[in-house]
């Protein structure tokens, strides 16, 4: 019944799709590492202060010897929490962003997974880590973690519907949602992002998205002052680690999206490619995207250096009453826009 | 049969599995917050059998709207009566889950018998719709087929939502009145 004659060629065809996605996957722990760094050096020349400069040359290695004592610290569980979900948190935290991480498109085809509803299943899976962080909350057993599960939860929710509003804005504009077809839309330069005809829905998205991940002004769900550390108090060791690197791998996420979404991508913002060799192409896409979300991810950091944090109540109604009817009022304004563009 | 028909098989199997394991799990697991976390393994490995069915936009939706959005509700229900807990859940004991089996038995056979029985108008897509469909998605196919086919039943299970949603808005209002009182 089954013809196992298959050649190298079959199996190497099945396994291509996986490579990409591993090499990803491993850029994903330096990437997390140079960006707890970057935000320490830039916080600390933000606020006048030194920041880390002892471990290496400029204190450039702190956060290797950061992330090697993290790996090498010992488990600990309270005896009163409920194990198996203790334990299976950080996984549920952490691997969304994982796939997250394979649909984000680096360059033209440095893409893991190219799906015809990429941008659906990127918002589906970031969804999905907010039950991860409310299970985190529940087994730790502990009311400042339970608070901290509950905070986030409520928030993300709350702010996950002006987010896909505005997201929606881009489906209309690209009428896709794939993302590179969503990239290619904007191919012509600066001039052809997004960004333009939905100004409202850009401001808005990037409003939601440091929301989503937690971070000053809207970092409720971890308030030191208020809650330990939230919904992560009980966590040490490794499960802490994959909690931290998920954090800020999806801060990097999330500044891809933005990218991706309103400020064109991998392509250059002049219109044309500086350099005419189809390798040397590739390479200078995936310079525009990295210059293009470490832009992003300083400005997250300089307002997480800028602003005090909302009160639960603000948090509350800037989302309901002030977000979702700006991200409508964008779906409208763009709606117009393709329509007159199509006539 | 090709490989790529032994690796559609293999992982069918392995998400069919999955899914009897986890939809098993929800019933007899004896804590209620076990049956939370297994329904959302059910509902992500529905999910799964979407997809080997090309069915990608289904898919999604799926994780979207049952595996985090309605999961989420009912572990925040779970964590708010938090006392009950630890309460076993061994629902066969009762009488009246004895009741529920049958009549989820007899639906079963119903079903069961009645597609074995009927005939349907089964039509296999051609292999350039199916070529099509894997490769733009179907999105647009099931956003067209709303919006001009079906936009009256979808307009009315919109109204559906609407008073729901007023509902629980009702309810809300009621219940902070009492409480100044």
């Amino acid at each position: 019944m089954f013809d196992l004659s298959f050649t190298l060629n079959d199996i190497f065809a099945f396994i291509w799709p996986v490579i990409p996605f591993i090499g990803v996957a491993a850029l994903l722990v330096f990437v997390v590492i140079f960006l707890v760094l970057m935000e320490r050096k830039v916080l600390a020349w933000l606020t006048i202060r030194k920041g880390p400069n002892r471990v290496g040359p400029g204190g450039w290695l702190q956060t290797f010897a950061d992330a090697i004592k993290l790996l090498f610290k010992e488990d600990i569980m309270s005896s009163e929490t409920n194990k198996i979900l203790f334990t299976l948190a950080p996984i549920v935290v952490f691997a969304p962003v994982m796939v997250i991480y394979g649909l984000m498109p680096f360059t033209e085809h440095l893409v893991a997974i190219n799906l015809a509803v990429g941008l659906f299943l990127v918002f589906a899976l970031s969804s999905l880590t907010t039950v991860g962080i409310v299970l985190a909350g529940w087994s730790s057993n502990n009311k400042y973690s339970l608070l901290g599960g509950m905070r986030s939860a409520a928030q993300a929710i709350s702010y996950e519907i002006p987010l896909v509003i505005a997201v929606l804005s881009i489906a209309v504009l690209a009428g896709s949602l794939n993302m590179i077809d969503i990239v290619k839309a904007q191919g012509g330069g600066i001039f052809t992002w997004n960004m333009w005809p939905a100004f409202i829905g850009f401001i808005v998205l990037f409003i939601c998205c440091i929301a989503e991940v937690n971070r000053i002004p809207f970092d409720l769900p971890e308030a030191e002052s208020e809650l330990v550390s939230g919904y992560n108090t009980e966590y040490s060791g490794m499960k802490f680690a994959l909690f931290f690197l998920a954090e800020y791998a999806a801060m990097f996420i999330i500044s891809v999206l933005i990218v991706t979404l309103f400020l064109g991508g991998y392509t250059s913002p002049l219109g044309f490619y500086l350099t005419q060799i189809p390798a040397l192409i590739h390479i200078e896409q995936a310079f525009w995207l990295v210059a293009k979300v470490y832009t992003i991810i300083f400005t997250i950091i300089w307002i997480r250096a800028t602003l005090p944090r909302l009160r639960a109540d603000q948090l509350m109604a800037f989302s309901w009453k002030f977000l979702l009817p700006m991200a409508l009022g964008n779906l409208v304004i763009v709606s117009v826009i393709k329509f007159l563009g199509q006539l | 049969m090709e490989i790529k028909d032994i690796i559609y098989s293999l992982f069918f199997f392995l998400i069919a599995g999955v899914l009897l394991v986890s939809a098993l799990g929800v019933v007899f697991l004896h804590r209620i917050v076990y049956s939370a976390v297994a329904m959302i393994l059910a509902f992500l490995s529905v999910a799964g059998i979407f997809v080997l069915l090309n069915a990608d936009f289904v898919a999604v939706s799926q994780i979207i709207i049952y595996a985090v959005g309605i999961t989420i509700v009912m572990i925040f229900a779970i964590m708010l009566t938090g006392t009950r807990e630890d309460k076993e859940l061994w629902i066969a004991k009762k009488f009246r889950s004895i009741v529920a089996l049958g009549s989820a038995g007899l639906l079963f056979l119903t079903i069961i018998v009645s597609s074995i029985l009927a005939t349907f108008a089964l039509q296999q897509p051609s292999d350039e719709v199916i070529q099509r469909l894997q490769t733009e998605g179907t999105t647009s196919t099931i956003g067209n087929a709303l919006l001009t086919t079906y936009v009256l039943p979808f307009e009315v299970l919109s109204l559906l939502l609407l008073a729901a949603i007023i509902g629980a808005v009702v309810i809300a209002i009621k219940n902070k009145e009492s409480k100044s009182q």
